[in-house]
């Protein structure tokens, strides 16, 4: 019976003049969406399905009013009555309504997605990835839009059968401005204190998102990647939710509407349907309070760690009474160790675990012995043996330090220590409750930035600093790549800037580097790239890295190397052409202008992770500093630091002026003009510089040529390596 | 087959009362229902045909109670509202199709046969692909009836079915009425007295949502039992306020002015007794003249 009520439905809704008019409205909202993606460079194929929700807002309320309209013409024409008197059930009627309604729904969700389907399928052609890459994509589009689609045509029609004229159109407008209205995220506050602390208004807002903006809107924490597959099921559990919505409010329309009570078989029908539809929209909610548990489980298990021994670090409470407290960051900075080599032997053929055999030359640049000395090793990884020169060593963990109990260092001398070690890659951030950070190891490929603290280190470990609210919302995903100093703990940063190396009479912990030798066993052959210097052949199976540098940031991903200048860009392989070259041109540039010779940059197109893959990260092979580089950002205080003395730390107000200066000049040279009023935006509140002083060192620049233009830019580096710059220097060297 | 009302009441929403009590029943063969408008007719039909629930009272067709088993009672019903549209953007065959389909009938030949059979008594057998919307108010009527009468059900109900039909199809759908009625119901509802006169064998006259009259058709008439009468007068004179008569018919003729009225005492002294029909006992039910009744 039912499969008749369908037919009859489709032929009738399709000869309907507005059958084919939404579904060409709907392929034509999917051409705007397509056209707004390409005028924001979209980049990817996540990137088009991404910015398809916001023309998919319109689609949904197209296909919801004329699924409200199409459902229940004969109470149009007044034919209800007939209808109703034929032996059919209310179950048999409305499911029956409901699915011949489909057709059109189905076909204006695919005119809406086939824009993109095309666009997607552009970006991945010549891109090296799998068919199957592209099929995920497609079918995710499909199913993120369709889902969408479904759900609003099943609102449309339950209003549709139950409302007539002006009513049912108040309602359909209603419903679509009330979802529309809560896809603005900007009505919600940004907390401003400590997240933990709003962790409930935190969830219900992830909740009203995820049922809200779901079907329209990707999720916050969705990627611009297909690549994370770790948040394929809580996706497809919130396209699940939707469908099953759709079923669920069908149902409910048939047990409701009471026209024809249902009896037997229908009965049975709907009450299945509506029993189905309820468990499956309480699993996929279930769903998103596990994984939102899961998430803030793990971030509160952080957080208490990191209180039991920082107390201040995340929220206000002093360290409990029986924390071991680490050693002071004046111990560590002050701390006479050096490590002179390192040789790592990592494993990441099991992610997102990752499995370490360390060799280090432990180097006691002191006057007095060092015993048990201390070195940070993130706390995620345990342990599981030590030894110095063979000798077995007692490797006590106090929260992100170990201490090798047993071993005993002279002054001068040095020892070799074996360390095995294992852990979850994954880190978890409150901000999405979900793994977080910068660092992955996943079956594609793996993120190993040094700030994870994934190695041994005898000076205080970089750590992500989550309460900094104003970093995650400037860089939008949860941790500043910026400067080391945004990752430190601002207590330790503070200190440390306080034990300048003249002051304390050691070696500055931040010039302390290293000779790395890193053996890297994975599953595919994805190139390896490193801030240390490049691999022999990057693509093989077991690489093997070597070279020197403070911290160590490995890459590996489907990735393509191509040479800019002296440099090398690993970017992905669907990029072409000069995609991505520009910051790597910009610092090659940079380099040449200020006379700076033996730098090679290695860019990398940031793995897919919880960002941009147009974000991309260079790593000064020379001095081993990294830094994140938006082509809008790479003139930033923070890059010029890293120019100027080859590690990304605060520089003087003279880095900043010229930071500030340096890109009007470029902008001069290239373009033909530069903008004094930006630059005093940017100086205003530096002591000892006016807008006056900028000015004349913008003329100076431009009465002078270029072999001036260096000389001076070379002398200022030259300062630079000895001290931070002031604004007088600045001032000085453009004869201001 | 028999139709039992027993006690039933509807009250709409906002009070108003379409049937009082009304207890009935109705066997196999015709059944005629004329009443005024607003009288009920059209609420009793709906509850039979399972569209409407009463407020109080029960109703059981064939042994099936409603509305709890109003599925068994929709499987033997042909239903005609009064006032309906059809699906216009379907055809004639389309249309009768679905609805054959929505009856059960699945057998593909048995109900392309039905629906052939049927266009061709309503005489649309000529334009059986055309669509329903560029169809005359007369030819969707004799659709509508067609529609009806799909599945050959024992319980026809029909609301008015002869509104808008001309005078051969109404004679047309009175001979096929008659053909099809043995061994089913066919309530008929109308206020045209002489459709219930070509065929119905009983009847009922629902005034004011009650039953003022059931029975067979010579029972209506005896309402009119001396108290007919005929007159023929000067057409000057002021038939609409004869003092104590209810005026049935009145036409011209020959120079003169016929009338046919009730009345239990002729104001006019030329008038003459004359044999009563249906629509007088009408007329004498509805007028409270009924034969016999205090005045």
């Amino acid at each position: 019976m039912i499969k008749h009520i369908v037919s009859y439905q489709w032929l009738r809704t399709r000869r309907w003049w507005l059958c084919p008019a939404v579904i060409a409205v709907c392929a034509l909202m999917g051409i705007f969406s397509i056209m707004s993606a390409q005028s924001q460079q979209a980049m990817t194929g996540m990137d088009f399905i991404y910015e398809s929700s916001t023309f998919l807002t319109v689609a949904m309320f197209i296909i919801s009013a004329a699924a409200a309209l199409a459902i229940n013409r004969e109470a149009d024409e007044d034919s209800a009555d007939i209808l109703w008197a034929l032996p059919i059930d209310n179950v048999s009627m409305i499911f029956g309504k409901f699915l011949g309604l489909m057709p059109m729904v189905l076909f204006a969700a695919a005119a809406y997605w086939l824009p993109h389907a095309v666009m997607i399928t552009a970006k991945w052609a010549g891109s090296g990835l799998s068919i199957w890459y592209l099929a995920g994509e497609l079918g995710f589009a499909a199913l993120m839009q369709g889902a969408g689609m479904i759900s609003a045509a099943a609102a449309g029609s339950f209003l549709g059968l139950i409302l007539r004229g002006f009513w049912l159109y108040g309602a359909v407008i209603a419903l679509w401005v009330g979802t529309f209205a809560s896809t603005i995220t900007s009505i919600w506050p940004l907390y401003e204190s400590a997240p933990e602390e709003h962790i409930y208004e935190i969830m219900f807002r992830q909740l009203i998102d995820w049922i809200l903006n779901g079907p329209m809107m990707m999720p916050n924490q969705m990627p611009r990647d297909l690549y994370t597959a770790a948040l394929y099921p809580g996706m497809l559990w919130q396209r699940v939710f939707y469908i099953a919505l759709a079923l669920f409010i069908a149902a409910l329309a048939a047990v409701l509407i009471r026209r024809h009570r249902a009896a037997g078989r229908a009965r049975m029908v709907s009450r299945t349907a509506l029993s189905v539809s309820l468990v499956l929209v309480i699993c996929a909610t279930a769903v998103f309070f596990y994984e939102q548990g899961y998430g803030y489980k793990k971030y509160r298990d952080e957080m208490t760690f990191y209180d039991e021994y920082y107390g201040h670090f995340y929220s206000n409470k002093q360290p409990s009474a029986n924390a071991v407290e680490l050693p002071s960051a004046d111990y560590l900075a002050e701390m006479p160790l050096y490590i002179d080599s390192y040789d790592l032997d990592v494993d990441v053929t099991k992610p997102p675990v990752l499995s370490v055999k360390a060799g280090l030359n432990l180097r006691n640049i002191g006057d007095d012995t060092i015993k048990n000395p201390l070195i940070t090793l993130w706390h995620g990884f345990d342990v599981t043996s030590a030894s110095a020169d063979g000798k077995k060593l007692t490797a006590r963990r106090v929260g992100d330090g170990v201490y090798l109990e047993g071993l005993s260092l002279n002054a001068g001398t040095s020892a070799h220590i074996a360390m095995e070690y294992t852990g979850s890659a994954e880190w978890w951030g409150i901000y999405y409750l979900h793994p977080r950070l910068n660092a992955l190891a996943d079956k594609y490929g793996f993120m190993l930035p040094a700030d994870y603290g994934w190695y041994p280190l005898t000076t205080p470990l970089p750590l992500m600093k989550t309460t900094d609210l104003a970093s995650f919302e400037e860089n939008g995903w949860g941790v500043s790549l910026t400067g080391v100093s945004q990752i430190v703990p601002s207590s330790l940063i503070n200190e440390m800037s306080e034990k300048s190396p003249e002051t304390s009479g050691n070696v500055d912990p931040w010039q302390r580097q290293s000779y790395f030798t890193v053996t890297v066993h994975k599953d595919n052959a994805s190139p390896v790239v490193s801030s240390i210097g490049e691999a022999q052949n990057p693509y093989e199976e077991d690489v093997r890295i070597a070279g020197k540098g403070h911290y160590l940031t490995l890459t590996c991903w489907p990735l393509e190397r191509i040479d800019v200048d002296s440099s090398v860009l690993y970017r992905p392989l669907e990029y072409k052409g000069d995609e991505g070259k520009y910051p790597v041109t910009v610092m090659n540039d940079t380099w040449k202008w200020f006379g700076i010779s033996g730098r090679k940059a290695v860019g990398v197109i940031m793995p897919p992770y919880n960002g941009d893959r147009s974000m991309p990260e260079l790593v000064d092979g020379a001095q081993g500093f990294y830094m994140a580089a938006r082509e809008a950002r790479g003139y930033e205080p923070d890059f010029f630091y890293g120019v100027m003395t080859g590690r990304a730390e605060n520089g003087g107000a003279g880095e900043y002026i010229l930071s500030v200066i340096y890109p009007q000049w470029r902008k001069w040279k290239y373009n033909g003009s530069y903008d004094l009023q930006e630059i005093e935006g940017y100086i205003k509140d530096v002591d000892g510089f006016s807008i006056s002083d900028a000015d004349k060192i913008m003329k100076w620049f431009t009465s002078h040529d270029d072999a001036a233009a260096q000389a001076t830019l070379h002398e200022l580096y030259m300062k630079a390596q000895k001290q931070p710059l002031s604004a007088e220097d600045i001032k000085e060297a453009f004869g201001s | 087959m028999e139709i039992h009302l027993k006690d039933v009441t509807k009250v709409y929403r906002r009070g108003a009362k379409a049937l009082d009590g009304v207890t009935l029943d109705i066997q196999s063969g015709v059944f005629g229902l004329l009443g005024p408008n607003g009288a009920g007719k059209s609420t009793m039909m709906k509850m039979i045909a399972t569209l409407v629930v009463p407020t109080s009272g029960q109703i059981s067709v064939d042994n099936y109670t409603l509305p709890a088993q109003q599925n068994e009672v929709r499987r033997m019903l042909g239903y005609l509202p009064q006032e309906y549209g059809l699906f216009n953007n379907l055809t004639a065959y389309e249309l009768m199709d679905y609805i054959a389909l929505m009856k059960g009938i699945g057998n593909d030949k048995q109900r392309r046969d039905d629906i052939n059979r049927l266009l061709d008594w309503v005489g649309l057998n000529d334009v059986i692909h055309h669509r329903v919307g560029s169809f005359s108010g007369g030819m969707k009527q004799r659709l509508a009836i067609a529609q009806a009468l799909l599945g050959s059900p024992r319980l026809l109900i029909l609301d008015e079915p002869t509104a808008g039909l001309d005078p051969e199809e109404r004679l047309r759908f009175r001979n096929l009425i008659n053909r099809i009625s043995v061994d089913r119901i066919v309530i008929l509802s109308t206020h045209i007295v002489s459709d219930v006169a070509a065929g119905c064998q009983r009847l009922a006259v629902l005034n004011h949502g009650r039953i003022m009259l059931e029975g067979e058709l010579d029972a209506l008439k005896r309402c009119a039992d001396g108290i007919t009468w005929e007159a023929q007068v000067d057409p000057g004179i002021d038939t609409e306020h004869l003092p104590g008569a209810v005026m049935v018919s009145s036409q011209r003729r020959d120079g003169s002015l016929y009338l046919r009225f009730l009345a239990k005492e002729p104001p006019i002294s030329s008038a003459v007794p004359a044999l009563p029909d249906l629509e007088d006992g009408y007329m004498a039910l509805i007028s409270g003249m009924r034969a016999g009744a205090a005045s």
